[in-house]
């Protein structure tokens, strides 16, 4: 091969090039700090509360009812009570306390008043603690409610948990009266977590800056001595075979709706009527338990399609360009490169109506919506490593793309794409975060309806899931690349 | 640059070993049971053995031997398409390879949207592409049919399209395996022609042919391959005698 000079290469001289990337980074930097800022200071949790079984006896002056509880947050905000319709409820307000379960003797922590017309019938009411409870996490408390009569609670059992801003919490003994009585009250807790992750945030970046700086400056050097680089390879590859990808993709874009009368509407209309069909069959069964609906069944569906779309198209990348590959010489990773990244301009068009249903069901874009890019970009690169990994084992394995079609199916109801998280079991939650696409969906779901940024641990599994599959992906395909042209 | 010419072809002790799969197993299935019952067995076959050679840039070089003797194995192991088992091939410059004219077409797509696809295909750019897109369509004598997506056209207008893409963006070094006759009486004058005044533009051609009377006009140097090695490498004359006479002496 013959050293290209590169004119934009030459203008870009070392020095200006090192201030152009810092001035990048910090701006990247910057901006990214903004967005999580809040979210990765402090974070809202609440606690699932458990499932309601029986109404407890009437709060009566002589029995009033206590149960203890694990506080769940740094600063519990509000707790919140299931009371049940009973007979005209009496004018005298309830009065509630919050003590230590420990020393039971001692003052209360605090001590407030609720008339009993406040409370919502048949209902889980909001009670604002009149101060937060703070540093007490993982402390338990014992909640006393006394009153003149006419209220009575639903009584709960089994604990329901998601991850979806919930956490799980303990709820211990209850009495009514004085005496132990079985199950629990059905309560829930609410209040603020306090994160550490913003004091790492700027050594992280500047950790990352100077990784990248010194990436360059050792590019640099090997373009100078002459001597073989990884990055100066992606770069003569880039340059020359750029044009070709971005022809492959207009062609698979072009090709798809040829023929078809309403053409790129597609692209619209399939995540709408697909919503469509999921929303009438579903809606009856979760819609109680998810905030907004169609936007959550909307975004899982159109992630779900495109894993499914970019690696059933990646798959087939080898063995369909067989005619190609045995004829003329190319780098073979574009062939599935390039079917991941036209399911993605498709992807992108889709998002469309999700934005569009977002805002018809009343969700107010936030600034964590600018992480999306961010969280399409995990998802790409963990399709490249599938793509990668399928299209080798496909061309010596040609049961793969049966096998794979089950797979997707198993796949899809492995991950909460039409069910809310609450209904996955306590003991499988560990599992299921270690299923890539419920990371990318819980992403793009906290930063679109939820309007927050995910806690940097969802970073990190999605960063691990989508650069480990692409490492694995692209070791398999690079190790048996050479043999593809035997087996086509 | 230095001053001296660099040889634009390089095979270095070029050896290529098949190793076929004898139980032919691509299901994972029957992988698996043949793995489980040790009958997994390869063969080897070498299509070629420590094969040596080196081009000249502007050089036209014919490829001579029976079927069978490694020539298209050859031509796609100079092509990059196959990595030889051992020894080195290294290339200066941009090849072309016309083993199979319009493999990179689609078929759904116009005319014109193939010319861009196996352009790039092939490893052109844009600019590149752009500039030569009414040469192309001209040479090719598509006119209106350029417009039309290429299903519609007659294998014979695909030849024409395929042949006007690969020769008219003037690689380096150009890689032919039997494909000089294409579409009519006229059009093959006409390719013809092209090919004669790319060889003599200094484009070096690596040709396999089985026309006796086609490599010894157009070629200066023949190789003729037996069973995988070089058997003769000298003036075009010179080894097509030798191979014809080895021909009529019934191959032995």
């Amino acid at each position: 091969m013959t050293q290209q000079t590169n004119p934009s290469a030459r203008r870009w001289t070392l020095p200006r090039r090192l201030a152009a990337y810092t001035a990048l980074f910090l701006a990247v930097a910057a901006l990214f700090a903004w967005i999580v800022h809040d979210d990765w200071s402090r974070t809202a949790v609440s606690t699932a509360a458990p499932s309601r079984g029986a109404v407890l006896p009437e709060l009566t002056a002589q029995s009033e009812i206590s149960q203890t509880f694990t506080v769940g947050a740094d600063e519990l905000n509000a707790l919140w009570l299931d009371c049940s319709q009973w007979a005209a409820p009496a004018e005298e307000p309830v009065r509630l306390a919050l003590s230590e379960a420990a020393t039971p003797d001692a003052a209360p922590l605090l001590t407030w008043e609720v008339l009993p017309a406040d409370f919502e019938p048949d209902a889980l009411t909001c009670l604002t603690l009149p101060q937060p409870v703070v540093g007490r996490r993982g402390q338990t408390l014992r909640l006393t409610l006394k009153a003149g009569g006419g209220l009575s609670f639903w009584g709960g059992t089994s604990i329901k948990t998601g991850r979806f801003s919930a956490v799980m919490q303990e709820i211990g003994e209850l009495r009514v009266g004085g005496e132990a009585h079985e199950g629990s009250l059905v309560l829930r807790q609410q209040g603020v977590n306090r994160l550490r992750a913003m004091q790492f945030f700027w050594p992280v970046a500047a950790a990352l800056w100077a990784a990248g700086l010194g990436l360059i400056l050792h590019t640099d050097r090997c373009r100078r001595e002459g001597r073989p680089s990884l990055i100066l390879q992606a770069e003569a590859v880039w340059e020359r075979y750029a044009y070709l990808l971005k022809t492959l993709v207009v062609r698979d874009f072009r090709v798809k709706y040829k023929a078809s009368v309403l053409g790129v509407l597609w692209s619209f209309l399939n995540p709408l009527l697909m919503t469509c069909v999921y929303y009438v069959v579903f809606s009856t069964l979760f819609h109680s338990d998810i905030d907004n609906f169609p936007a959550y069944l909307m975004s899982g569906i159109i992630i779900f399609n495109y894993f499914s779309d970019a690696t059933n198209l990646g798959l087939h990348a080898i063995v369909g360009n067989a005619a190609l590959i045995t004829k003329v010489y190319m780098p073979k990773f574009i062939y599935p490169l390039s079917k991941v990244l036209s399911s993605a301009v498709n992807l992108v068009i889709s998002l469309i109506p999700l934005m569009i249903v977002m805002l018809l069901s009343g969700v107010v874009p936030h600034k964590s919506l600018l992480l999306l890019p961010l969280a399409l970009g995990f998802l790409l690169i963990f399709c490249v490593g599938m793509a990668l990994l399928l299209s080798a084992a496909m061309v010596f394995f040609r049961d793969i793309q049966f096998l794979w079609g089950v797979m997707l199916t198993v796949w899809n109801f492995l991950t909460p794409i039409f069910y809310p998280e609450s209904i996955i079991p306590a003991a499988l939650q560990g599992l299921y975060h270690c299923n890539p696409l419920y990371q990318f969906i819980f992403f793009v779901r906290s930063i679109t309806i939820g309007g927050i940024s995910p806690t940097p641990i969802t970073y990190l599994y999605c960063l691990i899931a989508s650069l480990g599959t692409l490492a694995i992906g692209w070791a398999v395909f690079r190790r048996t690349q050479d043999r593809f042209v035997l087996y086509l | 640059m230095t001053q001296v010419p660099q040889p634009i072809i390089q095979a270095e002790d070029v050896s290529m070993t098949f190793r076929i799969n004898t139980s032919r197993t691509n299901s994972l299935k029957e992988w698996f049971i043949s793995k489980a019952k040790g009958k997994l067995k390869y063969e080897n076959f070498a299509a070629l053995g420590h094969v040596s050679f080196e081009v000249m840039p502007g050089e036209v070089v014919g490829i001579l031997g029976r079927n069978g003797a490694g020539k298209s194995t050859l031509l796609k192991v100079i092509s990059g398409i196959y990595r030889p088992t051992s020894g080195k091939v290294v290339t200066r410059g941009r090849i072309a390879p016309m083993l199979e004219l319009g493999s990179g077409f689609d078929y759904e797509l116009s005319g014109a949207d193939n010319i861009y696809l196996n352009g790039a295909i092939l490893g052109f750019d844009e600019k590149f592409l752009k500039a030569r897109y009414d040469e192309i369509v001209a040479f090719a004598e598509l006119g209106e049919f350029i417009a039309q997506p290429i299903k519609t056209y007659s294998s014979g207008m695909v030849m024409r399209l395929a042949f006007a893409v690969a020769t008219l963006v003037e690689p380096e070094i150009l890689i032919v395996d039997e494909i000089l006759s294409v579409g009519d009486v006229a059009f093959q004058k006409k390719s013809h022609d092209r090919m004669m005044s790319m060889m003599q533009g200094g484009t070096t051609v690596l040709m396999v042919s089985h026309n006796m009377q086609q490599i010894r006009e157009l070629c200066q140097r023949c190789i003729w391959l037996d069973h995988g090695t070089v058997r003769m490498d000298g003036p075009a004359q010179e080894v097509c005698d030798a191979y014809i006479s080895y021909l009529e002496g019934g191959g032995t």
